[in-house]
């Protein structure tokens, strides 16, 4: 088979730092290559230098070559590599550049001159081959996190682009749009193209792929085919699972000490309205998962329970005004960024009148090193890293007084390790505080969560986890039970 | 053998309007009050062709502001504090067409923009930081509200005792959120060949039609009457 990419990095460093080391690879012509590994292992940089990002966008020195199509990256004149290779990235929502989503997916060809009458025809070519033509006069910001993901695949089509590179393109989404994303990909595969993702989330991609490369600490730990992936490669690997079908919850039922009840609360906001309220209560020791497909009105509730918004209509125990529930709750939001409004991490998390009370001091310390945020206390929340900012954002809703904690989407791209520590840390939690968590994350879900609140256009439900495996799965695949 | 196909749904081009803005900027601090009241209307003719919605929406705030303006002119003394709003009342009054004629050009497409500007001869960087800028306008007000909600998570707010730290408290996460936007749209750019050297082509037909080199007729009209006012 030709081969279409051959990596051969002796060393890639930035500012001093290895971030890479002996990476060497080839990928033939129409494979598929998963490449994984915990959170700065270097997938992204690896990736980077493969789509020319690096050093055109980023510095860094490589000793090292990489051709792509028989010939070194550095050869290609500034942006042609771009007829050749395509990109899909992993935030949905910054990624785009149009407004409207034919012209998103025409740019490509406008910026290497096609011409009109043919480009025309391309972008509807490809945006029919995704399924998405009718999503053609759509404005980008309106649609949905996996529409936005099609349209990212779309306009990889428009030059008729060999290799496509994904950098985590699941984290945002939800369990449908991953299953969408699963038969595009495999769609793509059968068209021949050569894919290259770089991914955690690795259920949906384990019958697709053909190797998956493992890189820890910038170098390849190993190389796996798809047989091989096993549970014991998981387990010593600290990787996600392979095949969510298995899961198994593994948590105990709650207590029977109600703390938190929720009754006829209806999801309202501008205009939308779910048909039937929420009815709920929680107990304590308990963590219940909140579901339900994209734009059913999850954030709205947590922003409704929270205060944030106005009810409408219902009551909750801790607190009718929403000034009285915005003391009472404590929330992760999910574009946590937003929740951060001081110079440093520590500041963030010990307020003025906490800065002489030991026990409160203690137990920061307590939650920065478990959280593994211990050496990056001084630095600005701003700067770190997406899943670094995720667990500072759950920290400080832990470490607010309050009767009720709600957490949305807390794992949504985090390796198994980190996403291990939020669990235990929920689990902990929840000795003291309920906690509500908004995720799409099955294995959260089961190693953290007692009961589950399912939520749907046909009625709203709660069901224990455990025993309820299979349902629960079955509705994140038909949004209804 | 595809033209037949391609859809022409520019109507007005950005060009056109550019055009239009440069003229209004170089008078309308000089036109006689007749002038200013046609590039009003002019301005409000384009903006309904464009935007209907957003023409009443316009009109009826400048209805408001019109008439508060009128209604301190008549009834305060104008000094002091009550001076200073009203100055800056007067200057939006005056620069009215010129905002409408920018309403216009955010509602064009990012891409049409850029070629339009790159047709213009203009240094690409500039090119994609004008569009990049019209692009995220209406992103920043859904940033604002977010900031809003984070505040009242932490149970933080606006204080007019400290107004440094109110301002700091929304800039900060706004300028971080601009950098991080930027280097993924960077990104985004850099793989879809923005740097790549050849002619470039646009998706939206952007030749110009009769009603363009009419915009700019009437911008000359406009132009020529306020520098005969002033001879």
């Amino acid at each position: 088979m030709e081969k279409i990419i051959k990596v051969d990095i002796e060393n890639f460093s930035y500012g001093g730092e290895t971030i890479l080391q002996d990476i060497h690879f080839s990928v033939e012509k129409g494979e598929f290559i998963v490449i994984t590994g915990l959170s700065g292992c270097g997938k992204t940089s690896l990736l980077r230098l493969l789509n020319g990002l690096i050093p055109n966008l980023y510095e860094g020195n490589i000793n090292g070559e990489i051709n792509i199509l028989g010939k070194p990256v550095s050869d290609y004149k500034k942006g042609e590599i771009a007829k050749y290779v395509g990109n899909v990235f992993q935030n949905p929502n910054d990624q785009f550049f149009a407004k409207e989503v034919e012209n998103e997916v025409a740019l490509i060809g406008e910026n290497m001159g096609m011409d009109r009458p043919l480009l025309h025809k391309r972008v509807q070519n490809a945006l029919q081959e995704i399924g998405i033509a009718d999503l053609k006069n759509k404005k980008v910001r309106e649609i949905s996190g996996g529409q936005k993901q099609k349209v990212a695949i779309a306009s990889t089509l428009v030059f008729d682009s060999e290799i496509i590179f994904f950098d985590e393109p699941s984290a945002n989404l939800d369990y449908k749009a991953i299953n969408d994303l699963e038969k595009i990909l495999k769609y793509l595969k059968e068209q021949g193209k050569t894919i290259i993702i770089a991914e955690h989330r690795l259920s949906y991609l384990s019958q697709l792929l053909n190797r998956l490369i493992l890189l820890k600490d910038g170098k390849i730990q190993a190389i796996f085919s798809s047989e091989e992936l096993t549970a014991d490669v998981k387990r010593e690997n600290d990787l996600r699972s392979f095949n969510n079908q298995n899961l198994k919850s593994t948590m105990e039922d709650p207590d029977n000490y109600q703390m938190i009840s929720i009754e006829d609360v209806y999801v309202s906001n501008k205009g939308y309205s779910l048909k039937e309220p929420v009815n709920f209560t929680l107990n304590l020791g308990e963590c219940m998962a909140l579901i339900g497909e994209n734009g059913i009105g999850k954030t709205t509730l947590a922003k409704e329970l929270t205060g944030l918004i106005p009810m409408r209509k219902g009551k909750t125990s801790y607190g009718q005004s929403t000034s009285s529930r915005l003391s009472n709750v404590a929330i992760s939001l999910q574009n946590c960024s937003n929740m951060f409004f001081c110079e440093t991490v520590e500041k963030e998390l010990i307020p003025k009148d906490k800065n002489k009370d030991q026990q409160y001091l203690a137990e920061v310390k307590k939650y920065l090193i478990e959280m593994e945020l211990w050496d990056k206390r001084m630095l600005n929340p701003h700067d770190l890293s997406g899943g670094e900012k995720q667990r500072l954002a759950l920290l400080i809703a832990f470490l607010k007084d309050s009767k009720f904690i709600i957490l949305d989407e807390p794992t949504a791209g985090l390796d198994y390790r980190r996403m291990v520590l939020v669990a235990d840390a929920i689990k902990k939690k929840i000795r003291s505080t309920p906690v509500m968590l908004i995720t799409h994350d099955i294995e959260l879900m089961f190693q953290t969560c007692n009961t589950v609140y399912l939520l749907s256009k046909n009625g709203n439900k709660k069901i224990n986890v455990r025993g309820n495996e299979f349902k629960i799965l079955d509705f994140f695949k038909q949004n209804k039970y | 053998m595809f033209v037949d196909n391609v859809k022409r749904k520019i109507q007005i081009k950005p060009i056109s309007i550019g055009v239009l803005m440069v003229i209004y900027t170089s008078i309308v601090f000089f036109s006689t009050m007749l002038v200013y009241w046609l590039m009003l209307l002019f301005s409000f003719v384009l903006l309904i062709a464009v935007k209907k919605k957003k023409s009443i929406s316009l009109f009826i705030f400048y209805i408001i502001l019109f008439g508060l303006i009128s209604l301190v002119s008549s009834k305060c003394t104008i000094s002091g504090w009550i001076g200073s709003i009203y100055t800056m009342g007067l200057i939006i009054l005056k620069l009215f067409p010129l905002w409408t004629l920018a309403v216009i050009l955010s509602s064009f497409g990012t891409s049409a923009i850029i070629y339009s500007l790159r047709s213009l001869q203009l240094p690409i960087s500039l090119c994609i930081g004008v569009a990049i800028f019209f692009r995220f306008i209406p992103e920043y007000r859904a940033y604002l509200s977010e900031i809003n909600e984070g505040l009242k998570t932490r149970n933080m707010g606006l204080s007019i005792i400290r107004p440094i730290h109110s301002l700091e408290i929304y800039l900060v996460p706004m300028i971080y959120k601009a950098f991080e936007t930027g280097e993924i749209l960077s990104c985004a750019l850099i793989t879809k060949g923005i740097e790549y050297d050849c002619k470039k082509t646009s998706y939206e037909d952007l030749s110009f039609t009769w009603k363009d080199y009419g915009i700019i007729l009437v911008g000359l009209v406009f132009l020529g009457i306020t520098i005969w006012k002033k001879l």
